[in-house]
């Protein structure tokens, strides 16, 4: 049997079998503000956010990047002053329907250029490196449902660690799912039913048993909800399409989860941006404007707020190799019905910076906050520690 | 360090040395390992030469490559690079050189998705090999004229008056003296200085006229673009060239600290000791930082051996599916070798593509929903007696000859697939799960799903 075959098979004997919630069911979840979904959208290596929302009347810009600037005849305005790079096309409509928001000027007090220590804060909310679970897995524990959060890829960010449980990671909906026959199932459960005995790190043998017990109830979970799904759009062929297409499958079937994670990476233009950066964009707006249609065939675009980042900007100046070096504060977008459109943030000064960086207006805990405090409905300071000001991009 | 006394050596010993220091092996390799004592066996990890059981790499690069410029439907040039590895982790007879080239390609992470030529991999992988047992400083400087390292960190790019700063930064963060170890964005601006003009040679590889300088990229100084002004550079000052930095950098004491702590995290715990870091350091300079010098004292240290630091690391993905081959004596064919690559992949390491220029984390970041599934999914078929293999089309899966070790009794069969895949018998809880499983039968059936079991519990993740 051809993987085609199999998968329409089993859609036959799952659609008969298993049932999502009843309409009233998931009426009622939404009622109680449970049935609104955040995805969060890494882009990995650092945007750079100045060819992202671009200064197109700012002479300094275009000093600072003679042969990357993006000149004003491709920018697409959204404002006298500031407009997007051109390969964010597919997204306009979403900006002329306001439903779209971007953030200027994000980033964190003493910004760190290192990928690593960058992205970590940006994972755990912290910029004194002090916290050591993220900020998904400190919502998660907020939350209390081990199954709210997940990642889409092999392996598993920061910011969806938590100390008090594992939350899951998936590859890919089809993949996920352990065949055994069932007299070695049931004995595989009852292996893991027991500590392992006589092994020093009792830690790790622990670890690795509820993981392995968790992966368990989370496969036989997905799988039960899974019902009969046909992508509603033409999902561009790119990593970051394939993870939002199981994405909106999940949403489709209502299993629970409140937090998406998925990641684009490639954002390091230390060279040659002009060739790379406009296809990073670009996989980027049709794969978001892709997973928005299909979440309107399945009729869920009202629950749905879509947040990207990136762990850092980029250097304001280019260097020789037509390209940028690490850099500070970048933009962040949100998207969805949920959004009130607009530009938010003070914009960065391009005269007075910061080793050769932006200067960051708005921290980007306010993003998260408002996403916790207005959308999913999780008191933010319990997980930022504190409150901070909403921005107001969701209505 | 204390050292473990000769006498203390014996099996479980020589089982948890080939555990860490290779990977893994059958019990006739553990016991030959237990025969030549701590000494002798530690000796013969230590050794390398070119014969080491894979002189017959049936992985030829050039021809993969010209094969594949004349015919779109062959494997080509990359794929063959990924067998090329994964030949050598199964067929060698010296491990320990595997996992050091291991360790230093996670440590010196390159990806080729960016890189784009597997003979330029291939030559950073050689060097990594070779080098990797001798003076840190040797390897650092090999690896900063690499050409694989030269574009994945834009050193090529890096020119007098408009730096580049990628592989300055790198070279300290990630290389030698680590994120907190003390440098300044001001050592990262002038040390990008010094390495401007470090550029490399290598062809098109879609003009056939090129193929010679594909096939062997080399690297080459370009004296115009070089700058060669006055440099300030932790603490020093002077007008440095490349060279001058990267010695610098490996001689500052952060350096030996780091790359101390990651080799002790790598093959001993996730935490090193006062004590031992020093005795550590004590040997890195009368040395001059030579690696092997490092891994003798590790290896017939007291503290390796301990209890408490035996079966406590996570296997990475490499280790998972390498030692299951190797414990079974099983000698892949070509097709299984890429089919190795892609289950490791699928388990969460990319050979040749780690995730970015820091590598893989390691240890509890293996551990995933779905990396615990695909470990699962691999076993699966090794307890059927399948290995994943990539065929052409119409091609027949090729067989798999390796035979699980059935007793005369289900006792037997429990205790010998212990000995084979946790080098001990099974006890108390895993073995009433087992005996509980087979109710008796000791057929080739119940056979099938022990050793699933055993290979599923969690105890098969720890090395």
């Amino acid at each position: 049997m051809n993987r085609r075959n199999f998968l329409q098979n089993s859609f036959f004997t799952l659609a008969a079998g298993f049932g999502a919630p009843s309409f009233l069911e998931r009426t009622a979840l939404a009622a109680a503000g449970q049935g609104k979904i955040l995805v969060v959208v890494q882009l990995s290596g650092g945007n750079d956010g100045l060819n992202t929302l671009v200064p197109y009347t700012n002479g300094a810009y275009y000093a600072a990047r003679p042969s990357i600037a993006i000149s004003k005849k491709d920018v697409l305005p959204l404002s006298s002053d500031l407009g997007l790079h051109p390969s964010l096309k597919p997204l306009m409509q979403r900006w002329d329907a306001g439903q779209f928001a971007v953030v200027q000027g994000v980033g964190y007090p003493n910004p760190n250029r290192s990928h690593f220590e960058s992205m970590a804060i940006w994972h755990t909310a912290d910029p004194s490196a002090r916290e050591s679970e993220g900020w998904i897995g400190r919502f998660a524990e907020t939350y209390g449902d081990p199954f709210c959060a997940t990642n889409f890829g092999s392996s598993s960010p920061r910011a969806l660690s938590a100390n008090s449980l594992i939350l899951p990671s998936i590859a890919s909906v089809d993949g996920y799912q352990l065949k055994l026959d069932p007299k070695l199932d049931a004995a595989y459960k009852d292996l893991l039913s027991y500590p392992v005995e006589g092994y020093s790190d009792k830690g790790k043998t622990d670890l690795l048993r509820q993981n392995t017990l968790s992966m368990l109830k989370n496969t036989a979970r997905v799988q039960k909800s899974l019902q009969k799904y046909k992508p509603g759009a033409m999902y561009p062929k790119n990593g970051l399409a394939n993870n939002l297409r199981d994405v909106a499958r999940l949403i489709s079937a209502d299993v629970g989860l409140r937090v998406y994670y998925v990641q684009q990476g490639g954002y390091d233009t230390h060279a040659a941006q002009p060739e790379d950066h406009p296809k990073l964009l670009g996989d980027l707006a049709s794969s978001l404007e892709a997973f928005r249609a299909d979440l309107e065939v399945q009729g869920r675009t009202n629950d749905v707020l879509v947040v990207a980042f990136s762990e850092f900007g980029r250097r304001v100046n280019e260097n020789a190799s037509a390209g940028t070096d690490h850099g500070k504060a970048s933009v962040m977008f949100a998207l969805g019905n949920g959004v009130k459109g607009g530009i938010y943030g003070a914009a960065p000064d391009l005269e007075k910076l910061d080793d050769g960086d932006l200067r960051f207006t708005t921290d980007f805990r306010r993003v998260y906050g408002e996403a916790m405090d207005k959308w999913l409905n999780v008191a933010s300071n319990k997980v930022l520690g504190q409150s901070y000001p909403n921005l107001g991009f969701i209505k | 360090m204390k050292r473990l006394s000769a006498q203390k050596f014996a099996y479980p010993e020589a089982a948890h040395l080939l555990r860490r220091a290779g990977f893994s092996g059958s019990a006739k390799e553990i016991q030959s390992y237990a025969d030549l004592g701590l000494e002798l066996a530690v000796e013969r990890l230590l050794y390398t030469s070119s014969d080491d059981g894979t002189e017959k790499n049936p992985f030829d690069l050039e021809k993969m490559f010209i094969e594949r410029q004349n015919d779109k439907t062959m494997p080509g040039a990359t794929n063959g690079l990924f067998g090329w590895w994964l030949y050598k982790m199964c067929y060698t007879t010296q491990p320990l050189k595997e996992k050091m080239t291991l360790f230093w390609h996670g440590h010196f992470a390159t990806e080729i998705a960016k890189v784009e030529s597997p003979f330029a991999m291939k030559l950073q992988n050689e060097t990594l090999r070779t080098l990797g047992f001798g003076r840190f400083e040797t390897l650092v400087q090999a690896i900063s004229k690499d050409p694989a390292m030269i574009k994945y960190l834009d050193t090529n790019r890096n020119v007098k008056g408009k730096p580049n700063e990628n592989y300055a930064r790198e070279l300290m963060e990630l290389f030698t003296l680590g994120v907190n170890g003390g440098y300044t964005e001001q050592d990262v601006q002038q040390s990008a200085r010094a390495f401007t003009g470090w550029t490399f040679r290598s062809g098109n590889p879609q003009k056939p006229e090129d193929n010679a300088k594909y096939i062997n990229p080399s690297y080459v100084f370009d004296k115009n673009k070089f700058d060669d002004g006055e440099k300030t550079y932790l603490g020093q000052r002077g007008k440095f060239s490349g060279e001058d930095i990267v010695r610098i950098a490996v001689a500052h004491p952060s350096t030996a600290k780091f790359i101390l702590t990651k080799l002790w995290n790598y093959f001993v715990s996730e935490t090193i000791s006062e004590t031992a870091l020093e005795s550590l350091m004590t040997i890195w300079q009368t040395t001059n930082g030579e690696i092997s010098s490092i891994l003798r004292s590790i290896f017939t240290s007291q503290e390796f051996y301990a209890n408490k630091n035996r079966l406590t690391l996570i296997k990475s993905p490499a280790d998972y599916v390498v030692s299951t081959i190797r414990r079974l004596g099983y000698k892949p064919v070509p097709e299984q070798c890429y089919g190795l690559y892609n289950a490791m992949a699928g388990i969460g390491q990319k050979l040749f593509n780690p995730p970015n220029v820091k590598g893989w984390d390691g240890g509890t970041t293996w551990i995933t929903d779905t990396t615990i599934l695909s470990r699962l999914n691999f076993i699966g078929g090794v307890s059927q007696n399948r290995l994943p293999a990539n065929v052409a089309k119409g091609q027949a899966q090729p067989s798999v000859s390796y035979q699980l070790p059935l007793g005369k009794t289900v006792a037997e069969t429990i205790d010998a697939l212990g000995i084979l895949f946790l080098d001990a018998p099974p006890e108390s809880a895993l073995r009433r799960s087992l005996e509980n499983y087979a109710a008796g039968k000791n057929t080739v059936e119940s056979l099938r799903g022990m050793t699933y079991l055993i290979l599923g519990s969690p105890q098969y993740h720890l090395n």
